[in-house]
């Protein structure tokens, strides 16, 4: 990062921005061309490295992904369920090499055979009628999958109207903002995006910051792959995220407030806007909201495709159009964050239990799931259960209890579960039994509960495939700024593919070297976190693996 | 007095210190290898060879973490070399060196490459990872006549980008692609030549390997002496050290030990110093005879210009005679210029060039401050809230002053004030640029005094404590005519008005001026109103306020100071 940078790009505020601007110019082309790029640069009073590096980071912006017509997911659900290569056989019948690209995780873990074309995704079937896709003959259906809670419905309640929905917004605009966190800080409410962070802490230490400016971030781009609960919550609960934004944006001062949604949910983008659109109608956002003195404006930005965005150092960066690159702490993001001002960033899912928590009381939401893991969490089963889809589970709540009653167990032999994203655990399947959902019990067994996807591996897949599918997202992604994770990534997934080829087999030794490495020596939990999977498979499955190591 | 404990021995650290810094402070510098830290850049935590372990108490569970940007907090355990630690960092360097070409012995750096101390000190013997995806392929830029690259050998610390934004702000330098293909580029992915460097040179003396170089190669080793000068070609006077070998030069680097110019300098500085031993400079004295100048003994020179000069004394009187001494000599020669025609020639035409360019300076200065002198170091820069900037282009004229400048405007909670025709590299990004017809430096200065009067915005505490003639002052000030200042400045009275209120409400200002200031039959006038500006708001006499003239050559002020001008003698 670069504080002159943020220094810079911050001067224009948020409604010129430079990486909105970067995303138009990459329109229709699929890529800004340089003279534009060193417009920009002028125009913001950077260098031109700077517009150019920026665009050269992100999928959809650098000049490879010129003339990309359709895009094909590639992420572990999609993977493992082995359906791509019969939709890249049906794309190649309409589209030439060089206009299929690749997105990493659509969110259709739960259909499978996903792939983005002109602004929609598909899934499930769809590929059968590509013709009338791409003629414009068909009409855009969405995807089905099952919603469900374990306990009552909390993030998955039927909404109801705004008006109705956001009474409590008007009441906490009557409040004390010490009051309104105080009730945060009691639900014991932790963040969502896998680090389980006292959300009221986070808060309160962007509160505390001193600054005219501050913002609230919405960490919406959801890159597990196999998750889709913020795609959820974002289609189909937009205005528990706006709430949870407003209230945040009330209690620590705030003003501003960043949807920052990844490319690949593009209807997740028109559906928040249209919330957006009906708060700004009702005076709910704006100047002076019902008469409080308090002001609060919204602003989505659309992702450009990079999993490292995920990361809230790196998602600053993006937002400000610098290249997303993990910032070092401290500064944490509450004292320093987007164009060097407070911030606080926040996963969707978190930021949907604040109308909760709000409406009935801090101590309701405590009173539900364990001790240190407070209130629900929402799961994602992918196509391999019998009952795919979106769970909102009880805090707590044992895994068997998942993955059988609500969703209805495995369709086919399954070896193992990665849950938490490729950064989350592997867990065999006859450890699931040992497992109830919370941060702890998965923490205690040597995994990690992260956002809670679970994606299956089927009992043919190869799990040294899986090793080297690992390390190749992890390496693709790498934001390239520290060490251990630009190389070490890289070499992990060139050992796996040399082991696959039966090339050469992998040193035992220097393979635990590297993943000591990376989980000591990484800046940030991209690399520090990939070798918990890995580390899991290589003790579970020694028996299948144990022929390419030496 | 806080507490923390290396390798369980106390010492005490100062508040927001990283563990790096406390480290070094204590122990050997070389106890915690790093690559991608650098004294004048801010911690950055590429590397990760600075890791340490970490205990919140003793015998408590130990984390690893980057030393470059930890802060170190009351009571911590860090441990720097545990067996943990050095594996840590051997593997690191190892995984390092599957891209690195291993060609030491022929390479420029060979024996001062960061790189080969730390593999040396981690102790990597062999790398066992099978070859893979490499940048060893990557050619040399030789485009540039200073500056060159060679990125086969780059670690990506991002030092030469760091250095390229944080000490000169020209960001010509960024990375493009990502993880492991994640690479240096200038520009659009220009060549040097084509991108827009400035050719400071900070990138090629940050960088640890010898992936950024200039053709002087001035980090490999073959120079014999160093030597520690100060540089004379403008008023910032940077020092440097000259590597030298027989008494050739070989290169300039900047010393991060300078307070002046911290590991910085310009390509004047660390470049344009061919002229040192070129064929064309005098080595001799010459004597003019029948219209051809002659080589001479020194001798032979002494007794014929004690000749002439007997000869015009006893003939002319001592005035028929006068000195001219440059601001790029020392105080000792100034002075003894100075004193030989004031003491044996009995006259005071001497000069210099200190009065050509900044007279007015030192003589308005005189005038409203009793000296004549820049009233700050530029270290003041971190103390102030404001610049004002009027009749300079220092980005050009003192580029290293000229960066730490840039670097204050860059800054959204600074002020920056630009008064001048021209939109210099400052104006671009000041929140004021009032662009006056040139000549009329006059009206555009009582216009922003006016205004701070009229908004009530004087400082009076100190115009009533150190002040005198303020009554009359005021009396002649808001007797101006604004429409006629304003459409002889040609600035907007409102412009005007928004940066007189941004310097009066500032908490501290500094103003910098240049020859747009003083090269002007009004000059001493305008420095006065700088001075009075300054007094008015009471931004005087403090640290982060005050008025600085830009001056021309590096000892500038010491030539005046030593007597060498007619009107004023030593001391």
């Amino acid at each position: 990062m670069s504080e002159n940078l943020s220094e810079l790009l911050g001067r224009k505020g948020l409604q010129e921005n430079l990486f909105d601007k970067l995303g138009n110019l990459a329109q229709p082309a699929g890529t800004p061309d340089e003279e534009a790029l060193a417009l920009l640069a002028d125009e913001f009073l950077i260098g031109k490295a700077y517009t150019y590096g920026t665009a050269t980071f992100y999928d959809f912006l650098k000049p490879e992904n010129k003339g990309k017509q359709v895009y094909v997911c590639n992420g572990t659900a999609c993977e493992c369920a082995g359906t791509q290569p019969g939709v890249i056989k049906e794309l190649k019948k309409q589209f030439t090499d060089d206009q299929i690209g690749h997105m990493c995780c659509l969110g259709r873990c739960h259909e499978n055979s996903a792939f983005h074309y002109k602004g929609h995704n598909y899934s499930g079937a769809a590929i059968d009628a590509l013709d009338k896709i791409v003629s414009g003959d068909g009409e855009h259906h969405g995807d089905r999958y099952n919603v469900a809670a374990s306990h009552d419905a909390i993030l998955t309640a039927d909404f109801t109207d705004v008006d109705t929905y956001y009474e409590p917004w008007l009441a906490v605009l009557a409040q004390d903002s010490a009051d309104v966190l105080e009730e945060i800080k009691t639900s014991n409410v932790r963040g969502r995006g896998g680090a389980g962070f006292p959300m009221g802490l986070k808060l309160e230490f962007c509160r505390n910051a001193e600054g005219p400016v501050k913002f609230i971030i919405c960490n919406a781009d959801e890159g597990d792959p196999g998750a889709y609960s913020d795609r959820y919550l974002l289609e189909e609960q937009p205005h528990s995220v706006l709430f949870g934004m407003l209230v945040s944006g009330y209690v620590t001062g705030a003003n501003h407030g960043i949807l920052y949604i990844r490319a690949e949910y593009p209807e997740a983008v028109e559906i928040v806007q249209q919330a957006i659109d009906a708060l700004k109608d009702r005076g709910l956002v704006g100047s002076n909201i019902g008469n409080s003195g308090f002001d609060f404006e919204f602003k989505i930005i659309q992702a450009q495709g990079s999993y490292i965005c995920g990361e809230e150092t790196a998602l600053i960066n993006s937002i400000e159009g610098q290249r997303p690159e993990v910032r070092v702490r401290p500064p944490y993001p509450a004292q320093r964050g987007l164009f060097n001002r407070p911030t606080v960033v926040n996963n969707v899912e978190t930021l949907a239990a604040l109308h909760y928590i709000i409406s009935e009381g801090g101590e309701a939401w405590k009173a539900i799931g364990t001790d240190k893991s407070s209130g629900t969490k929402l799961v994602c089963l992918d196509s391999y259960f019998n009952k795919p889809g979106m769970y909102e589970v009880v805090m707590g709540t044992p895994m068997k209890t998942v993955i059988k009653d609500l969703g209805g167990g495995f369709k086919e032999a399954v070896k193992a579960v990665q849950i938490g994203g490729p950064l989350g655990g592997v867990v065999p399947v006859e450890k699931l039994g040992d497992l109830t959902l919370d941060f702890e019990s998965f923490k205690e067994h040597g995994f990690l509960l992260g956002h809670a996807s679970v994606v299956s591996i089927p009992e043919d897949y190869p799990m040294i495939k899986y090793i080297e599918h690992l390390f190749d997202f992890a390496s693709y992604e790498s934001c390239g700024k520290c060490f251990p994770c630009r190389l070490g990534t890289k070499r992990g997934h060139e050992l796996a593919s040399k082991a696959i080829q039966g090339r050469e087999t992998i040193d035992r030794e220097l393979f635990q070297d590297l993943l000591t490495t990376l989980e000591q020596g990484s800046l940030c939990a991209h690399g520090g976190g990939i070798p918990l999977p890995i580390r899991n498979i290589v003790q579970h499955f020694d028996d299948e693996l144990k022929n390419y190591f030496s | 007095m806080k507490t923390a404990y290396i390798n369980d021995i106390a010492y005490t650290f100062e508040p927001g210190e990283t563990m790096l810094s406390f480290v070094r402070r204590h122990k050997d510098d070389n106890l915690v290898p790093t690559l991608c830290d650098a004294p004048n850049l801010d911690p950055f935590g590429a590397c990760r060879v600075c890791s340490g372990e970490v205990a919140l108490e003793e015998g408590g569970p130990v984390k690893t973490m980057a030393s470059c940007h930890t802060p170190v907090s009351e009571g911590q355990y860090i441990y720097t070399s545990t067996a943990s630690v050095q594996k840590l960092r051997k593997n690191i360097i190892e995984l390092v060196l599957t891209d690195h070409p291993l060609d030491c012995l022929t390479c420029e750096v060979n024996g001062n490459c960061e790189l080969q101390t730390v593999a040396a000190q981690v102790g990597i013997r062999d790398v066992r990872y099978p070859a893979g995806d490499n940048h060893l392929h990557k050619t040399k830029d030789l485009s540039h006549p200073y500056m060159t690259s060679d990125f086969s050998k780059c670690i990506n610390c991002y030092r030469c980008v760091r250095a390229c934004d944080e000490v000169q702000g020209e960001f010509v330098l960024s990375m493009a692609g990502r993880g492991f293909d994640a690479h240096i580029i200038k520009g659009l992915d220009q060549s040097f030549m084509d991108s827009d460097c400035v050719s400071c040179g900070a990138c090629s003396q940050a960088c640890p390997t010898s992936a950024i170089s200039d053709v002087f190669q001035s980090k490999a080793i073959q120079a014999t002496e160093t030597t520690r000068t100060v540089c004379t070609y403008c008023g910032v006077g940077c020092n440097l050290d000259v590597a030298t070998n027989s008494g050739e030069i070989l290169s300039i680097t900047a010393p991060y030990d300078a307070e002046v110019n911290q590991g910085h300098t310009c390509l004047k500085g660390r470049f344009a110093f061919k002229f040192y031993d070129h064929p064309e400079r005098l080595d001799s004295p010459m004597i003019k005879r029948n219209g051809e100048f002659e080589k001479v003994s020194w001798d032979e020179a002494y007794s014929y210009i004690t000749d002439k000069f007997n000869h015009y004394k006893d003939t002319y009187g001592p005035d028929s005679m006068a000195g001219i001494s440059s601001s790029r000599c020392t105080n000792e020669e100034n002075y003894l210029m100075q004193k030989f025609f004031r003491a044996v020639l009995q006259t005071n035409n001497i000069d210099g060039c200190a009065r050509v360019c900044h007279s007015p300076t030192a003589l308005g200065m005189q005038r409203t401050f009793g000296t004549g002198a820049a009233t700050n170091s530029i270290e003041d820069l971190q103390f102030t809230n404001c610049i004002m900037v009027i009749g300079a282009n220092p980005t050009d004229a003192h580029p290293v002053t000229g960066a730490k400048l840039k670097q204050f405007s860059m800054k959204q909670d600074n002020v920056t004030i630009v008064i001048d025709p021209r939109r210099t590299e400052i104006a671009r990004y000041a929140d004021h640029h009032l662009a006056l017809r040139p000549g009329t430096n006059v009206a555009v200065l009582n216009m922003m005094m006016y205004y701070i009067i009229d908004e009530g915005l004087v400082d009076e505490s100190f115009i009533k404590n150190r002040t005198e003639g303020y009554e009359d002052f005021i009396k002649e000030l808001m007797a101006i005519d604004i429409d006629k200042l304003e459409a002889v400045s040609g600035v907007p009275r409102e412009q005007v008005r928004a940066a007189a209120i941004a310097y009066a409400t500032a908490p501290n200002a500094m103003s910098f001026h240049g020859l747009g200031v003083t090269e002007h039959s009004q000059g001493t006038f305008t420095v006065m109103q700088i001075a009075d500006l300054a007094m008015l708001t009471g931004n005087i006499g403090r640290r982060g306020v005050g008025v600085n003239p830009l001056r021309g050559q590096n000892n500038v002020q010491g030539s005046a100071d030593m007597g060498v001008q007619p009107l004023q003698g030593a001391g």
